[in-house]
């Protein structure tokens, strides 16, 4: 035996195994979100609903400046057959969010949910009309909801972390909020600013600043570049892709926003959750500002919504308040009574969806889908 | 000393008052040499009981101890116990061995116990040793049969002086040849084989028919298929820098981790530190392994010189270094490489763990014990730690700035991002760390690949063995000077080049020895970027050309999908090279790098002739050994000056 293996019995070792992300319970729970999501978008397009995603023109897509959404949409096109794409389109989705619940109700256990809190969220977000809607009817906003579910832990990772790499890795994510929808791209530019000042060096030293900012910026920038380029290689002008964004903020209007903000409180109460726990006693430490990202994006979206001739359903701000709160709770560990809290008000918005038709409805779908149910 | 007090556990009736409870009859043969010492007074007392607090907290002997510490010459040491053991004490060098009595098979032996056959006299056998244990006796029994030999005292500089003498020929063979001989297939000896030769032939016969018969498509698929790889090998890039920039992929060893490591624990270790021509910069690297948080008597340090590079070798002398520092005089034989210095040296090795540094380097002090914290609780298959490797001389110029932002990506980004992975690692070639007895195992390095550590690095995962990254740094001088440069990188690019055509000799076994993970890494984080930087600057010209001249005839050749992949290559990939470039330098919070980052481009078109003098390089002159200046940077004269000055 060697000194270096005697060193090894004489020490203890300092690190605990980490537990594995594809367990059993993770698995099933993609599965069964999987075949639930496909269950319903099958049973919708057999009782003659179809998929607004692939109804509207292609290039609606591209002036709104949902490129991700116009990227997929294109690639699906490229199937000869209409049922195959339904079905690609179907599959993808139902897929896309079996994995994100998988992902929600794994990091739901590690932060200390128990098994039956952990699955009753996950119901409670999966039988959200909104949701259902998404997977089932029309996956146009997905990306927007997914930039807004990534960037919000990335914003608590630096704000928890607050070094570099957690900088780099929410700048590199930035230009998700460019390729979700036109609406969200402003957004880049405060983002990269509270980016580069969470960086302790560059609130004291000018170069570091310069440094932060390239890098929170650099991405979105070269996104940028990426889509004029691609635009031009398919014979497509970019200046009437960079007119449609001049366009919607040309023609903002203050609109009804006290409305949109109403509809938003009514179909996602669970916006209290992250406010609330900001002030709760004993939170963990530097752990507010994915909760602000958590109420504050949603209520922008509301707010651009009323205001941008844009035509975004008052229920995308709900839907987005909803994601980003299921990804907060991806990386918070909630007090047990904010927990309880979150699943009350998670069902109260699930039941909301439903009813409030005022809001929201396509009642289409909703025959559709309860037809022979 | 009689066989039956060295053989026999110690015998209470033997009055050996004041002397510690529990001492071993070899413990006690050294503390007699000891008070010898002192009594003629060539040790101070105050030293001795240093040495004995460092020799108990350090696991080793107090005469380990002193010798390290360059408290006592060593020579003087032995011939001191030679008095106590009442043998003569032999000088090898004066009187040597006579190369009748040494046989090949023991080679290691000699170095690792210190025990050789020296001479008949008398018709009896004598064993020159540096010390009279047990293991002595039942290794000379084994070999020359009971009571049939007898010993003298020597030293341990000495055995390694002879033996070098001694075997010569034996190790310059088996440093040249050992891993031909072992694995050919594993050897660059031969860039090619014969059936690479043949699938190369056929495939250009093909291409050349295609052409022929079907030029355009031909030209189609030629450049969809480089367009293609150039995609995958910047999507792959753009992986490793987001999964390596994740503080997850950083293996941190705290220092409280390193704090709580007992020093009697850690093992020896070896530093091999081969040279050539560098006797300027010899007394920084000197400084730095003395500087090196590490027990000196559990450290034995070889500078491994070429036995014709008489300057450095009288520079190494008048450094007058401490006992842990040796000379190994590698004969002059070709392949004129670091890996062929670096096998011979491995022969004298005595470490368990064994690294590596350049004359210049200036490793961070806690390395040695992070790579044995890394070992101990790492997989017990990672054979090999790597250091991270930066320099010193960054703002420099804009070479060395360029230079730095690139160090900074390899090792703070991509090493790690493969690691996190667990896929093959190319080692840096130096501050790397192996297991002594993985590394006899997976044949050492390949002294005829130019880019050793590489090569070294996909032999360990084929072997299966695992290969780490930890955070600690050695910092080392960048090449600011442009020839210099380009020699220093063509023979990189040379080497990433013969090693991937080395694997892919039998690709299908090296699938099945790193997986399909491994084997698409090797591909895309080896093979490839030596082709993309050869072939780059054509693909540039071609995408902007069909850019610039939309809508003539030039937009056959990227119709659709391919022309949208190259365009996303040109502005989308390009881009974020350099963006990873710029964040490269955050890690390390070189924000003064960040701008000048911008300037990649021009840095890689310095890439792009490198790769061609590397390509030709390749075809006529594989194992050449493009020799790196070092000691031209500004603050290496500096230190220098400063060195100087603290000795004078």
């Amino acid at each position: 035996m060697t000194v270096l293996e005697l060193g090894s019995l004489a020490d203890a070792h300092p690190e605990s195994p980490k537990r594995p992300f594809w367990r059993f319970a993770t698995v099933v729970v993609a599965l069964c979100i999987t075949l639930i999501m496909t269950l319903l978008a099958w049973h919708v397009m057999i009782e003659g609903y179809a998929r607004q995603d692939l109804v509207a023109e292609l290039g609606a897509a591209r002036l709104s400046g949902g490129w991700v959404t116009q990227l997929v949409l294109g690639v699906i096109e490229q199937i000869p057959n209409a049922g195959l794409r339904v079905l690609a389109l179907t599959l993808l989705a139902a897929a896309g969010s079996g994995f994100a619940f998988a992902l929600l109700y794994t990091r739901l256990r590690d932060n200390a949910w128990s098994v039956t809190l952990a699955v009753v969220v996950a119901l409670a977000v999966v039988l959200n009309a909104a949701d259902v809607y998404v997977f089932t009817a029309s996956a146009r906003p997905l990306p927007l909801y997914l930039a807004l579910a990534v960037l919000v832990p990335a914003v608590g990772a630096l704000e928890g972390v607050g070094d570099v790499q957690s900088a780099i890795v929410l700048g590199l994510l930035m230009p998700l909020l460019l390729l979700a929808s036109s609406i969200t791209a402003p957004l880049i530019l405060p983002f990269a600013i509270g980016t580069a000042l969470a960086n302790p060096d560059a609130r004291r030293d000018v170069r570091a600043l310069v440094a932060m900012l390239l890098a929170t910026l650099l991405p979105s920038f070269i996104v940028a570049i990426g889509i004029v380029g691609l635009l031009a290689q398919a014979g497509i002008n970019p200046e009437t892709a960079i007119a449609s964004y001049g366009t919607l903020y040309a023609h903002l209007r203050p609109g009804d926003v006290g409305a949109s903000l109403l509809a938003l409180g009514v179909l996602a109460p669970i916006g209290v959750v992250p406010i609330l726990y900001c002030a709760w006693p004993g939170r963990e430490p530097h752990s507010t500002a994915a909760a602000f990202c958590v109420v504050v994006l949603p209520i922008y979206l509301a707010v651009a919504r009323a205001a941008s001739a844009l035509p975004i359903p008052a229920i995308v701000p709900a839907m987005a308040l909803l994601a980003s709160f299921a990804a907060w709770l991806t990386c918070v560990r909630l007090p047990r009574a904010l927990q309880l809290l979150s699943i009350v008000l998670l069902i109260a918005a699930a039941a909301l969806s439903w009813t409030q038709t005022g809001i929201w409805d396509d009642p289409a779908w909703k025959v559709a889908l309860f037809t022979r149910l | 000393m009689p066989r039956l007090v060295a053989t026999s556990p110690r015998d209470p009736a033997v009055d050996l008052v004041g002397e510690p409870a529990g001492s071993t009859y070899r413990e006690l043969a050294h503390l007699r040499a000891v008070e010898l010492l002192i009594a003629r007074k060539a040790l101070r007392i105050t030293d001795l009981a240093v040495a004995l607090r460092q020799a108990h907290n350090w696991g080793s002997s107090v005469a380990q101890t002193l010798i390290a510490a360059g408290k006592i010459r060593a020579m003087d040491y032995y011939r001191t116990l030679a008095e106590v053991y009442e043998l003569p004490f032999v000088d090898l060098q004066q009187q040597p061995i006579d190369p009748d009595l040494v046989s090949v098979d023991d080679r290691l032996d000699y170095a690792a116990r210190h025990i050789v056959p020296w001479r008949r006299i008398n018709g009896r056998l004598v064993l020159a040793a540096t010390e009279i244990t047990a293991d002595h006796f039942v290794w000379g029994d084994a070999r020359f049969g009971t009571d049939n030999y007898d010993f003298v005292i020597t030293s341990p500089f000495d055995i390694l002086w002879q033996t070098q003498a001694l075997f010569r020929d034996w190790d310059s063979l088996f440093a040249r040849e050992a891993l031909h001989a072992w694995k050919p297939e594993h050897s660059a000896k031969f860039t090619t084989t014969k059936a690479q030769r043949m699938t190369l032939c056929g495939a250009a016969a093909l291409l050349l028919a295609a052409a022929l018969l079907a030029p355009r498509a031909t030209a189609v698929t030629v450049m969809a298929a480089f367009t293609l790889l150039y995609l995958v090998t910047f999507v792959f890039k753009f992986v490793l820098t987001v999964v390596g920039s994740s503080r997850r992929a950083d293996v941190d060893i705290p220092p409280e981790a390193l704090a709580a490591m007992e020093d009697v624990t850690l093992p020896p270790y070896t530093v091999l530190v081969p040279m050539y021509r560098e006797a300027k910069v010899l007394p920084l690297i000197a400084r730095a392994l003395k500087n090196l948080d590490y027990p000196p008597s559990k450290l034995e340090v070889k500078l491994v010189l070429e036995e014709d590079d008489a300057e450095t070798i009288e520079a190494a002398k008048a450094l007058r270094l401490p006992g842990t520092f040796e000379i190994v005089r590698v004969p002059a034989s070709q392949p004129k490489t670091k890996p062929k210095a670096c096998n011979y040296a491995l022969q004298f090795c005595r470490g368990e763990i064994v690294t590596i540094y350049d004359a210049e380097d200036q490793p961070e002090p806690d390395q040695l014990k992070k790579a044995v914290y890394a070992f101990r609780y790492g997989d017990p298959r990672l054979a090999c730690v790597q250091g991270r490797l930066n320099y010193f001389n960054r703002s420099e110029n804009w070479l060395t700035r360029m230079f730095t932002l690139e160090y900074s990506q390899w090792f703070d980004f991509l090493l790690p991002g493969l690691d996190w992975l667990k896929v093959p690692i190319p080692l840096g070639g130096t501050s790397n760390h192996f297991k002594l007895a993985a590394l006899r195992q997976v044949g050492a390095w390949d002294p005829y690949n130019v880019t050793e550590d590489a090569d070294l690095g996909i032999r360990l995962a084929q072997e299966g063995y695992t290969v780490g990254v930890i955070n600690s740094t050695t910092y080392e001088e960048a090449n600011g000077v442009l020839p210099s440069w380009i020699k220093q990188r063509s023979r990189w690019i040379k080497g990433y080049m013969q090693t991937w055509i080395v694997h892919m000799r039998h690709p299908i076994q090296l699938w099945r020895s790193v997986g399909t993970k491994g084997f698409f890494s090797f591909h895309f984080f080896i093979g490839a970027p030596p082709f993309t930087v050869l072939f780059a600057p054509i693909l540039w010209a071609l995408t902007l050309a069909f850019w610039l001249t939309r809508g003539t005839d030039f937009g056959w050749l990227m119709p659709g999908p391919i022309g949208a992949m190259a365009v996303f290559n040109l502005l989308v990939g390009n881009l974020f090279l350099i963006y990873f470039g710029v964040i490269a330098a955050l890690k390390r919070r070189y924000y003064e790098l960040v701008p000048v980052g911008l300037m990649l481009p021009a840095y890689w078109v310095l890439h792009s002739i490198a790769a061609y003098k590397a390509f030709w390089q390749l075809l006529f002159r594989p194992h050449y050994w493009e020799k790196t200046e070092h000691g031209t940077s500004a603050i290496t004269q500096k230190s220098l000056a400063a060195v100087k000055g603290d000795a004078a």
